[in-house]
């Protein structure tokens, strides 16, 4: 079953009305699908990321998330409609340090009732449990530390645990991995696929460093799908 | 959640928060001293005189009068003639009296003459009458009856003899030798001038003022002392049959037409009293309000700039769904929290405190501060702490909110 998580159509958006910064006519990702969107910094990665996440609007074009339009919304249903539905790992820094690795998982779930639901609460925490084990982190290593004593790699994984509980439709990546070393980061896609596959989730991967994209279904230069490239300003 | 994600990031601070929790709580502590110290002191000075309806001394001001008559501060210009003092007793009004003669002391003590029915009539507090921890009152003319803490301080005991002199001071000026009073009686203590008082008949007064009418040469000397051996008094305490009659009394008093007089109402006197004190009580107040001003405007100082290093904590939040509002919620939560912190702990450390300092506070000040007594006023001080703390709160509660709109879920830091 290959439904449409993500569809973007005639997007554009600049920070202000005369410096248009992304103009993209069409990109979709179906369910399972990971796709590797790569470009330099400064190409409008971070804000590509913040429309999609619900916290930017487009200026123009639509952007939907299982068919629901986000521009439909309302500020807070968006951010309801991001926690639902879509799990983010960052570059670094994912989890809040003073909780430990457990509680940064289960974070995901405080502010998302259904995909809370869609597991029995009692059994959220042994799921994060079993997560984490998955991804390489059993109890042993986990208990009793705070997230702000693992190591990067330890981190990221757990990161990747947040993402994934509850199953989301959606997984964005956002540079997970450029700040592990090579060996930690071979690791860490091994299981990001693997989890992203048993949950059914959509994977959007972003990153520069191209030796990654030839694990992906597709992947894409988001400055040949943004039309806006070459002449920085410009109006949408 | 939002709650334990609040307080494990206090935690995570808890350095700095505990150091505004410590600027809060000594502030708080200041204000609520103050304000215990104030209330009670108030209450106390109210409670100095009880059940006595008019006190009647020579033409001065109200409050001269109240002060030498109850406080035992500062002396009678004027004195009375004792034949004034029994047209009024005999007035049909009247149901008892109260003559007193100060003047004289006794190593630092105001000595008060007076006769039994001061034992009978006089009241303190909530109409308590004054009672004996040992001996009897007045007998003979040279008896004498001791406040708690004379008897206390100079170590006296019942059947120890002793001599009073002229004036208050530590040096006599000249003492009435020869003629010592035998201690007959020791009152319990009443958190009153009367603990500080030393009482004896007005006869032995009189007797030893007219055994040596002119003590030395000062001409100042020998005329009190001439009016003491007439009998004069320096004021007398009036208990009415019917309370209600005690402004048309006081205005009788107040226009004798033979010797100028005057007569005051305890209790308004007091509050007049009060008045003048209460300057510097509300100046006092209002310094420990403002300390506590600066005490959360340095937890909103440390707050505002944490937020900076909190970005990342934000943007994370933002990514599981955290709504702007809860990210200004966490804020609040977090400045309440401190604020209460602050508030109960600087309670408490008032609290020990007095317990720690209120014997000194009764011996050396003769302010009797009860530890545990707190006032509902000192309720709405505590409220309003909590208030500014919430107040305070506002200011990174909504920079927060407005940041974590423009930073969406950005990582920048």
């Amino acid at each position: 079953m290959k439904f449409t998580v993500l569809q973007i159509q005639q997007l554009s958006f600049g920070w202000t009305p005369s410096d248009c910064l992304l103009n993209i006519d069409h990109l979709a990702l179906n369910a399972g699908e990971s796709l590797f969107l790569h470009g330099p910094s400064g190409s409008g990665k971070s804000s590509l990321l913040g429309l999609i996440g619900g916290v930017l609007l487009p200026d123009a074009g639509s952007i939907e998330i299982l068919g629901t339009p986000l521009q439909s919304l309302s500020r807070g249903q968006r951010d309801l409609f991001r926690a639902e539905h879509i799990g983010f790992v960052f570059q670094q820094f994912n989890l809040l340090p003073y909780l430990d690795a457990i509680d940064n998982v289960l974070l995901a779930l405080r502010f998302a009732p259904q995909r809370r639901a869609r597991m029995a609460a009692a059994h959220a925490r042994l799921q994060a449990q079993e997560l984490l084990a998955r991804l390489g982190l059993d109890d042993q290593t986990l208990r009793g530390r705070k997230a702000a004593e693992l190591s990067v790699g330890q981190q990221q994984r757990v990161a990747a645990a947040r993402a994934l509980i509850g199953s989301p439709a959606l997984v964005i990546a956002d540079e997970p991995t450029s700040a592990l070393d090579s060996d930690s980061r071979a690791a860490f896609l091994q299981v990001l696929f693997a989890e992203c596959a048993r949950s059914g989730s959509a994977l959007l991967f972003v990153s520069h460093d191209r030796s990654l994209e030839a694990r992906f279904d597709r992947v894409l230069d988001l400055r040949s799908l943004n039309q806006v490239q070459s002449t920085r300003v410009s109006t949408c | 959640m939002l709650t334990r994600v609040a307080l494990a990031s206090l935690w995570n601070r808890r350095l700095a928060a505990s150091l505004g929790v410590f600027t809060i709580a000594i502030s708080v502590a200041l204000l609520l001293a103050v304000e215990r110290v104030r209330a009670q002191t108030r209450s106390s000075f109210a409670s100095t005189i009880s059940g006595t309806d008019l006190i009647v001394g020579a033409r001065t001001a109200p409050v001269q009068l109240l002060l030498y008559s109850v406080f035992r501060i500062g002396d009678p210009t004027q004195s009375i003639s004792y034949a004034r003092f029994e047209e009024i007793a005999a007035h049909p009004q009247v149901a008892w009296t109260i003559p007193i003669s100060l003047g004289d002391g006794h190593r630092g003590y105001r000595v008060l003459a007076t006769n039994n029915d001061y034992f009978a009539h006089y009241k303190y507090g909530d109409r308590a009458s004054l009672e004996f921890a040992i001996g009897r009152h007045f007998d003979q003319d040279f008896d004498a009856v001791l406040g708690a803490e004379i008897a206390q301080k100079l170590k006296y005991s019942v059947g120890d003899r002793i001599e009073i002199g002229h004036g208050a001071g530590r040096k006599d000026l000249a003492l009435h030798a020869d003629n010592p009073f035998t201690i007959i009686g020791i009152l319990r203590p009443t958190g009153t001038p009367v603990d500080r008082t030393l009482h004896v008949p007005l006869a032995g007064l009189d007797a030893i003022h007219a055994h040596f009418p002119g003590t030395s040469g000062k001409s100042s000397q020998s005329a009190t002392d001439e009016e003491h051996a007439h009998g004069a008094l320096s004021a007398v305490f009036l208990g009415l049959k019917n309370r209600a009659a005690a402004f048309g009394i006081q205005r009788q008093i107040n226009d004798y037409p033979a010797e100028p007089l005057l007569a005051i109402l305890p209790g308004l006197a007091l509050a007049q009293l009060w008045n003048i004190v209460g300057v510097g009580e509300a100046a006092l107040l209002s310094i420990a309000v403002c300390v506590v001003v600066a005490g959360l405007l340095g937890m909103l100082t440390s707050l505002v700039t944490t937020l900076d290093q909190r970005r990342r904590e934000m943007a994370i939040l933002r990514s599981v769904g955290a709504k702007p509002r809860h990210i200004a919620a966490l804020l609040m939560v977090e400045s309440c929290l401190l604020a209460s912190l602050g508030a109960a702990l600087g309670w408490a450390t008032v609290s020990f405190g007095l317990l720690l300092l209120a014997p000194t506070l009764a011996s050396q000040f003769g302010l009797y501060v009860s530890p545990w007594q707190a006032s509902a006023h000192e309720g709405w001080l505590l409220l309003g702490v909590l208030a500014g703390g919430a107040i305070a709160g506002l200011i990174p509660a909504a920079l927060a909110y407005r940041r974590t709109l423009a930073d969406g879920l950005s990582m920048r830091a």
